[in-house]
């Protein structure tokens, strides 16, 4: 089964019923294909195999079955050092007993490569990246985004036919964040590397993203493009991470809700509170508490049935118990 | 703004381990400090102190060259019967030191397990430096492992993940990577190994009380230290103990400075292969 990957395009990372064990937890079977230039964005909850996942495809873990193909090779019993992995991992991996330079020559060096290449590749990634002034400083004197360019030019520098980052954006801030979406896009794109992102802070790196790959309980689920996972985002634990504000159970709620589906996902705009009129389905509910989010509109956390659910409030509201409209083409089921 | 009662019971208690630490030095300086230059000035002792500084290198280096690779395993893998292994590391400081020398003799130089084989090879066990070396590596190669084992269990595994996915073979990785980061350890561990070895008496009773070295036969020291407490008295012991504190303490000082000296900036790209 292809799950995933460009159809055009021949699988640069292909991953074929790869099962992994590390003690009790087991990951897979999992099956993924990402092409050249694809930045596949891998989110999911705590405890889902996601890193577990990456250093599979990294050889830290070998696989009890299936196979990890890159490029068509089969790397499944390659060590890591011969599989030719671009790795950031979350921690950056910085070698804090050396320079910018000397961090980003390593690759090279551990390759062999000539002295003179060396320069020549090294400085070339260096401006492509803007860390040309930094070469020469200690790796512990950056700030968090320049350890995060510095991580991303040594992953790099070698031309790594793919690129693993294991949640890149856990530590910056949001202009770091900013900086780290231009470099994805540059490797991925401009470099043409296929990339596989690991993260929990996936609206921030949506932008980064050709693809939105969600992972739960060792198992992967392909919500393809950005534009399609926000408006699908079949598991109800992804539609939390996509900014659905509320995860509906029908049966408790209103049944002509789902269609057959037990839960529906809801962005708070599709839940009105206070409304005089409504399209979708009325309700009604107990008002608990009104806020202000980050984008300034104002929010109402209400209670209908015993189910919380948060919602966009229309107007002033006089009493406790408020209509609530829920606007019923703007659910999604969800699993 | 006056300490809390807490705080104050805390540094009363710390302060009078300290005190317990230190009075017992202060009196045998006190008492044998007179004599200590002359204690350093006899022959015998000289070479006790030599015979024991000498297998105390020894210890320190041999608990390195083992201890490091055994520490680096029980940081990095995980295994069945890790826990025996664990066990095993502590074991030496659990058991009597006599007991440690009676097992020296009988594991290397009696008539079963090794002996015969290294009779036959010219090896001899009781009474060389050799011998001394090995009791005194079996009481303290276990601070090395332990101190170089909290090192790298400090160091994420991912960095040399990390090494390895840039190209590094994992023993690039170790030398480029990890040991810039543990060598401190690895050294403070490797001196209070040595430490350890030079105070070490129990276990020289039984494999080394006195060793051949060039012509002479010569006490390790805290075995000499022993001899003139029991023939001369405690006075004269005083004196000898007084000079041996002065001696293994002003190596392990020395070492502590220099090791504390190198603190300072680290040349970049210094532990670079």
């Amino acid at each position: 089964m292809r799950l995933g990957g460009d159809p055009g395009l021949p699988a640069l990372l292909r991953l074929e019923g790869v099962v992994t064990r590390l003690g009790s937890f087991t990951l897979g079977p999992v099956d993924l294909e990402v092409s050249r230039g694809e930045a596949v964005l891998l989110f999911g909850p705590n405890g889902a195999g996601k890193s577990t996942l990456l250093k599979t495809i990294l050889g830290a873990y070998r696989p009890l079955r299936g196979r990890v193909l890159i490029d068509g090779v089969d790397v499944t019993g390659m060590p890591i050092n011969k599989r030719g992995i671009g790795y950031v991992p979350q921690g950056l991996g910085l070698f804090d007993n050396m320079t910018v330079r000397g961090n980003i020559e390593f690759p090279l060096r551990a390759r062999g490569v000539p002295r003179a290449e060396r320069e020549t590749a090294v400085n070339e990634i260096a401006g492509r990246l803007g860390l040309s002034e930094l070469l020469e400083r200690r790796v512990t004197e950056l700030s968090g985004g320049q350890m995060q360019r510095v991580a991303i030019a040594r992953a790099v520098v070698a031309r790594p036919k793919l690129l693993l980052m294991d949640e890149p954006a856990s530590n910056l801030d949001p202009n770091s964040v900013e900086d780290l979406v231009d470099l994805v896009n540059y490797v991925s794109r401009e470099l043409g590397v296929a990339t596989v992102i690991v993260s929990q802070y996936i609206a921030m790196l949506l932008r980064a993203s050709t693809r939105l790959v969600y992972m739960e309980s060792g198992r992967l689920y392909d919500l393809g493009p950005a534009e399609r996972a926000l408006s699908r985002p079949l598991k109800a634990q992804a539609a939390r991470y996509l900014g659905y504000d509320n995860v509906v159970p029908c049966e408790k709620l209103a049944p002509e809700l789902c269609n057959g589906s037990s839960r529906v996902a809801a962005r708070y705009t599709s839940i009105i509170v206070g409304a005089d009129r409504c399209d979708g389905i009325r309700l009604s509910g107990r008002l608990e508490l009104v806020y202000v989010d980050i984008n300034n509109s104002v929010r109402a956390l209400i209670n209908v049935n015993g189910v919380r659910l948060v919602g966009l409030l229309a107007g002033q509201v006089s009493s406790s118990y408020v209509d609530v409209c829920i606007k019923n083409d703007s659910v999604v089921p969800v699993e | 703004m006056r300490p809390s009662p807490f705080l104050l019971l805390l540094a009363i208690a710390g302060g009078l381990l300290l005190l317990f630490f230190s009075y017992p030095i202060a009196v045998l300086i006190l008492v044998g400090g007179s004599g200590l230059a002359e204690a350093l000035r006899v022959r015998g002792f000289e070479l006790a102190l030599l015979v024991t500084i000498i297998t105390s290198t020894i210890a320190a280096a041999a608990s390195v060259i083992f201890g490091v690779p055994l520490a680096y395993v029980l940081s990095r893998q995980s295994f069945r019967g890790k826990g025996v292994i664990e066990a095993l590391v502590d074991l030496p400081i659990a058991i009597p030191h006599i007991i440690v020398g009676v097992m020296i003799v009988l594991a290397f130089s009696w008539y079963v397990g090794l002996g015969p084989i290294l009779h036959r090879l010219g090896i001899n066990v009781v009474d060389t430096i050799l011998g001394a070396a090995m009791a005194v590596t079996y009481v303290s190669a276990t601070y090395t492992v332990r101190v170089v084992e909290s090192a790298l269990n400090a160091i994420s595994p991912d960095l040399e993940l990390t090494a390895m996915s840039l190209g590094a073979s994992r023993a690039r990785a170790f030398t480029s990577v990890v040991l810039p980061r543990i060598w401190r350890s690895v050294a403070g561990g490797a001196l209070t190994s040595w430490a350890r070895a030079a105070s070490e008496a129990g276990a020289l009773f039984i494999v080394a009380y006195d060793v051949y070295f060039g012509r002479s036969l010569v006490y390790p020291a805290p075995v000499a230290i022993y001899e003139a407490y029991v023939g001369l008295g405690i006075i004269e012991a005083a004196k000898f103990s007084a000079a041996m504190l002065v001696v293994v303490l002003g190596i392990f000082v020395l070492a502590r400075l220099l090791l504390e000296a190198r603190r300072g900036p680290r040349t970049a790209g210094a532990a670079e292969a």
